[in-house]
């Protein structure tokens, strides 16, 4: 499943507004379903692109391969800790990319190393974010995210499909 | 040649001269071997001062030596007069000169007699070239035992680094599954709580109670390894009763719940990692008002004490204490004296107080009594540089 629509369906979101798409970049399925799961009790609509690896992550905000014709992402979560080319490479080609650097990328790491975090935001990740072992602690930082990424926040113009070449 | 050319023979001595008859061969002989002899006594005396005032090095028996000199010289002189008597009578003078000669050289052999075991004792060039080789060769070898000992040290500190690392890591690699399993079972729990049936309410009850464990053994696992990996630059002065004070904050609940009653006195700045101090404070705040009597309000005093170049720090609870057999035991990690149901804890609590007091060149004791349980955590007024690690950049640790 490359992307699923979630929250209320049918909803009057649709029409003007589009949902958030939100990319998940993720290579454990237990994470993803945890994080889908999460994201579906906020209960604000959304679309959420899942990617297992970093050559997907890539292809998915560039709208290539098995990705072309989706949406590109309005935000990206981001595992560091990624098989093949790891989250932090993926960070550095997103941010070094002039056609995908505006989108916001928020890393979420088990890692707390001083390291993981200043190198991170030295790649101009757009926050650092801890990610949770407790199941409750899951549901407060997926509030959040929608309290603050989604609602408050003015997320850049979106890109029409031709832009990125 | 003529005597009467001569002077001298007033006093009515003869000159040697006449002695050899004054034959011209013989008296030429003589003056010549004597002229010879002389001139190489006043040589010898001659090369020994040249030798004495050229030698950079103060000399050993330089005394003896200028003795030895000096009693040549006198022989030499008397070469001379012998020469000097064949056309001379000064007999007397000559008399004069051999009895000065004679006190010298006498001298001179008595002095030298007990140097004879000194100058025995003294080394040869080549036992010296030997000794000096042996002594080369014991140098070396030591600079080698030195090496290897600083080699030893230094796999034995990377040794203790990578195994701070490898718990560090592992830790948080524990962390993924343990999320998966928390995360599951919670949300089992959450959802579908109403259609469980039978057993398989409690059993998920067990998933998450072990699931939860499992994160408190992870988060001690963590601290514990952090102590090590502390920066030396994080030692300052602070007054300690701040340190104490941030330590109860995060024990609030615990605090609220027992209404414990916390006490301590005027309390000095300290030097130490305020960080650690803190974590290390609330473990045993925390133990104190944990292992407590039932039905018994938590009584907890703290204070401090100057011993020589030490602080000792005591934090002396009203619980319900430890066997004196276990008192030492009780700091050694996942060390439990109590089972889980009756004191909740992973056992790693008090073996991260003992790290932190090592941390600072300190120690950590316990002592225990009817009234119940004290701890003293002894540190170094001065924290020595040397006691701590440097600090190091922490490896990428898997997400």
């Amino acid at each position: 499943m490359l992307i699923q629509n979630a929250g209320n369906a049918g909803s009057p979101t649709a029409g003007s507004v589009r949902a958030p798409v939100i990319l998940l970049v993720e290579d454990s399925v237990a994470d993803v379903r945890l994080m889908q799961e999460v994201l579906r009790e906020t209960g604000l609509p959304h679309e959420l692109m899942i990617a297992g690896d970093g050559e997907r992550a890539l292809r998915a905000i560039r709208g290539e391969g098995e990705y072309a014709g989706c949406k590109s992402p309005d935000l990206v979560l981001l595992d560091l800790n990624l098989p093949g080319m790891d989250g932090r490479e993926v960070l550095r080609t997103i941010k070094g990319d002039p056609a995908l650097r505006r989108t916001p990328v928020l890393v979420l790491s088990t890692s707390t190393a001083e390291s993981d975090i200043a190198a991170s935001y030295d790649a101009h990740a757009n926050c650092y974010l801890s990610k949770p072992v407790d199941l409750g602690d899951f549901f407060r930082l997926a509030e959040a995210l929608r309290d603050f990424w989604l609602r408050l926040v003015v997320l850049p113009p979106r890109r029409s499909p031709g832009d990125d070449k | 040649m003529s005597l009467n050319f001569l002077p001298g023979l007033s006093s009515g001595l003869l000159p040697h001269g006449v002695c050899f008859q004054l034959r011209p061969d013989l008296i030429w002989l003589h003056v010549a071997s004597d002229t010879v002899i002389a001139i190489a006594y006043l040589m010898i005396p001659a090369a020994l001062l040249w030798f004495i005032t050229r030698r950079p090095a103060p000399l050993s028996f330089g005394w003896a030596i200028a003795l030895f000199a000096a009693f040549i010289v006198l022989c030499g002189i008397s070469h001379i007069l012998d020469i000097v008597t064949i056309w001379q009578p000064i007999y007397y003078l000559q008399g004069i000169e051999k009895g000065l000669t004679a006190a010298v050289s006498l001298a001179t052999a008595v002095a030298i007699i007990p140097l004879v075991p000194r100058l025995l004792s003294m080394r040869s060039p080549e036992e010296l070239a030997e000794a000096n080789q042996r002594l080369l060769e014991e140098i070396a070898s030591r600079e080698l035992a030195e090496e290897e000992l600083r080699r030893s040290l230094t796999d034995l500190n990377r040794a203790v680094k990578e195994l701070e690392q490898f718990a560090y890591i592992t830790s948080h690699d524990l962390q993924a599954p343990l999320r998966t399993i928390s995360g599951f079972s919670q949300l089992l729990s959450l959802r579908h709580r109403d259609q469980l049936q039978g057993d398989a309410v409690e059993f998920l009850d067990y998933i998450d109670k072990g699931a939860r464990q499992m994160q408190l053994l992870i988060k001690d696992l963590l601290s514990l390894s952090r102590v090590g990996r502390a920066d030396a630059a994080s030692i300052t002065r602070r007054p300690l009763a701040d340190t104490i004070t941030e330590a109860l904050k995060s024990l609030k609940a615990e605090i609220d719940r027992s209404s414990a009653d916390i006490a301590f006195g005027a309390l000095p700045e300290i030097e130490a990692n305020h960080g650690l101090l803190v974590q290390l404070l609330q473990n045993l705040i925390g133990n104190a008002i944990k292992f407590q009597r039932p039905d018994t309000r938590p009584s907890i005093r703290i204070s401090i004490e100057r011993d020589g170049d030490h602080w000792l720090l005591s934090v002396a609870d009203n619980g319900i204490g430890i066997p004196a057999d276990q008192l030492d035991n009780v700091f050694a990690i996942f060390r439990r004296l109590h089972g889980a149901e009756t004191y909740e804890g992973t056992g790693i609590g008090l073996a991260i107080c003992r790290k932190i007091a090592a941390y600072h060149g300190g120690d950590i004791t316990a002592t225990s009594d009817d009234s119940g349980t004290q701890f003293h955590l002894r540190l170094p007024v001065t924290i020595a540089e040397q006691r701590l690690l440097p600090a190091e950049q922490h490896e990428p640790v898997p997400a």
